[in-house]
Parts: C-alpha cells; sequence; structure tokens
C-alpha cells in the first residue's frame, strides 16, 4: 500500500489522537504502574555478575539510594557540630551574667 | 566532524565514554533512560514486573553491545530498537509458557489502570453505569492488542502511544517509513474490528 493509497488520517505526521483507534490507545495505555524497584542498582549487578566482577566491582561505582545519603551527610553534620561544640565549649569557659547597675536602672515602685 | 555518524560533539563524547564502559557515564545513560523502556516495555507486555526485568535486560544489553552502536540514529532509538527486540523475544517465549498467556497479564495488570481510561466510548461522566462501560471498553482495547501480532503491536504502541514520527518508527524496527505507514494502518484496522466485534458496536 502506498502513501497515496492511505486514508488522510494516516499520510504524514499528524497527530495520532485524530485516530479513534489511536486515541483508545492512548487512553488504555495511558500510565504504567509505578515500577517498584530502582532499575540502576539491578542493572549494575547483573552487568557485576556477567563480566564476573570486571564492572560495577567498586562500591563507589554503585547506585545507592539519594535518601540513604542525604541521611548519612545529615548525621555527619550533626556530629561535627557536637564534636565542634565539645571541643570549644571549654575554651570558651563559663558565661558571667550581665552585671545590672540597680542604681542606675531604679525599679520602679 | 564527529568520528560517530551525525552525532553533535557532547553526544559523540558520550558515546565515546560509554564505549570505553565508563561506569558513572553508562549510569548516566540508565538514569536517563529507564522511564521511557519501562513504560514502552510495559506497554508492549503488560506487566509491570516482567517490564521491570526487562528494563533492565535492555540496559544489560547496552551495556554489552554498544560498540556495535555506530551513531546512524540517535542512541535513545537504538536503546529503542533494543527494548523492542527483547520484547519480542520475551513475547514469544511468554506465548510458549502458557500459564502467563499474555491477555492474563493485560488482564490483571490493567484492573486497576482503567480508571484512567474511564469514559473512552461513553465520554466523561458520573454515572457509575457508563464508567462501566468505559472501563470495560479499555480493557477490550488492551485485551485486543495484545492478541495481535507482535510487528503490529509495536507499530500501534511506537506511533499511537508513544507519539513517535514515522521515521523513528522506522529506525527503531528496521522498516522504510511507508511500510510502517502501512502497516500501522491494517493494525489500526485490525484493532478497531476487534474491539467493535467485542464491543457489539462501532468505537467511533
Amino acid at each position: 500500500m502506498t502513501d497515496e493509497q492511505l486514508p488522510e488520517s494516516e499520510r504524514g505526521d499528524e497527530p495520532s489522537v485524530s485516530n479513534p483507534v489511536a486515541a483508545l490507545l492512548q487512553k488504555a495505555l495511558a500510565s504504567p504502574p509505578e515500577p517498584k524497584i530502582h532499575f540502576l542498582p539491578g542493572v549494575q549487578e547483573r552487568i557485576r555478575i556477567r563480566t564476573r566482577g570486571r564492572y560495577f566491582a567498586a562500591r563507589r561505582a554503585r547506585y545507592r539510594d539519594p535518601i540513604i545519603l542525604l541521611l548519612v551527610a545529615a548525621t555527619l553534620i550533626l556530629l561535627i557540630g557536637a564534636l565542634v561544640f565539645l571541643v570549644l565549649e571549654p575554651l570558651v569557659g563559663p558565661t558571667q551574667p550581665p552585671q545590672v547597675n540597680h542604681e542606675l536602672n531604679p525599679r520602679p515602685q | 566532524m564527529s568520528s560517530e555518524g551525525d552525532l553533535d560533539q557532547p553526544s559523540a563524547r558520550f558515546l565515546a565514554r560509554l564505549k570505553r564502559r565508563e561506569e558513572k557515564a553508562f549510569n548516566e545513560l540508565v538514569l536517563a533512560h529507564e522511564q521511557k523502556v519501562y513504560r514502552l516495555v510495559w506497554r508492549m507486555l503488560g506487566n509491570r514486573e516482567e517490564a521491570e526485568d526487562m528494563t533492565q535486560e535492555v540496559f544489560v544489553q547496552v551495556f554489552k553491545s554498544i560498540d556495535s552502536f555506530r551513531g546512524d540514529s540517535k542512541l535513545s532509538t537504538w536503546v529503542y530498537r533494543i527494548a523492542i527486540n527483547l520484547t519480542r523475544n520475551r513475547t514469544k517465549y511468554l506465548a510458549r509458557r502458557k500459564q502467563h498467556s499474555h491477555s492474563d497479564l493485560f488482564a490483571d495488570e490493567h484492573s486497576a489502570q482503567h480508571h484512567e481510561a474511564q469514559g473512552v466510548t461513553a465520554g466523561e461522566t458520573s454515572r457509575p453505569d457508563l464508567d462501566a462501560m468505559g472501563n470495560e471498553a479499555a480493557q477490550i482495547v488492551v485485551r485486543c492488542l495484545a492478541e495481535l501480532d507482535s510487528e503490529f503491536r509495536e507499530i500501534l504502541v511506537l506511533r499511537d502511544v508513544e507519539c513517535l514520527s514515522y521515521e523513528e518508527v522506522g529506525a527503531i524496527t528496521g522498516l522504510a517509513a511507508g511500510t510502517v505507514k502501512s502497516r500501522l494502518h491494517r493494525a489500526r484496522s485490525l484493532l478497531k474490528t476487534q474491539v467493535e466485534l467485542h464491543l457489539g458496536g462501532p468505537i467511533a
């Protein structure tokens, strides 16, 4: 079948939605279910196994969940903060409460 | 002038990194294309778990055969072609294993999905009886699609669902643009006939 023999809706690159079958398909297959896995770690693992550890063998090269990375970073920041506080706290010494001159600032009767 | 077909410089550099099997470059490739590949594969197989497994296999295959990519088409097109080829093989394998027939897979997977498709034939409505009709129509469409030969299903999914151009569909399937058009016409016609047969009336 040549282009000339095709119906108008089949010629050129016009949007497929003008065709009722295409519209039906688009509706029916619009939204795939969310995948329940991260693809990258699985792909890396398969490659690592099939190349007998030649690729993706080093831990640094492998995928890590960004949420875990974020949690680790937050914990590290907290630990560093606590450490800095513990080191600097004795150097500063006890803080004196400000002296209030009652003569200059008499209490209201 | 790039050494890799018609690729621009950044693409050629990226391809060179892939060919050197740079793990970081490969990670970038996976992250950039995983969702599109997953969607395509799911639309072809109709089963989430199969699609998840197949998506990973596609990228393993890409890693294995990246040396054979000459840069004559876009990298994404080449990845899609691998996805289509692997899916075709998997479909044949699944068809041989009768216990996981294609239509069953589609029927299971779509039971939740078809709420999206409500009103396909009945129009937007809140009437439960008409909603049920739309839902049923979508299930019928998907079941009929699954029953088509894979050569027709591929064309329908790539052109009508993924909305790729005829040239892109041709590059992925290895067909001339004219053949893509005529096969698309035939595929739509086959699907329409089947759907109307099941619905007991015209769909338009």
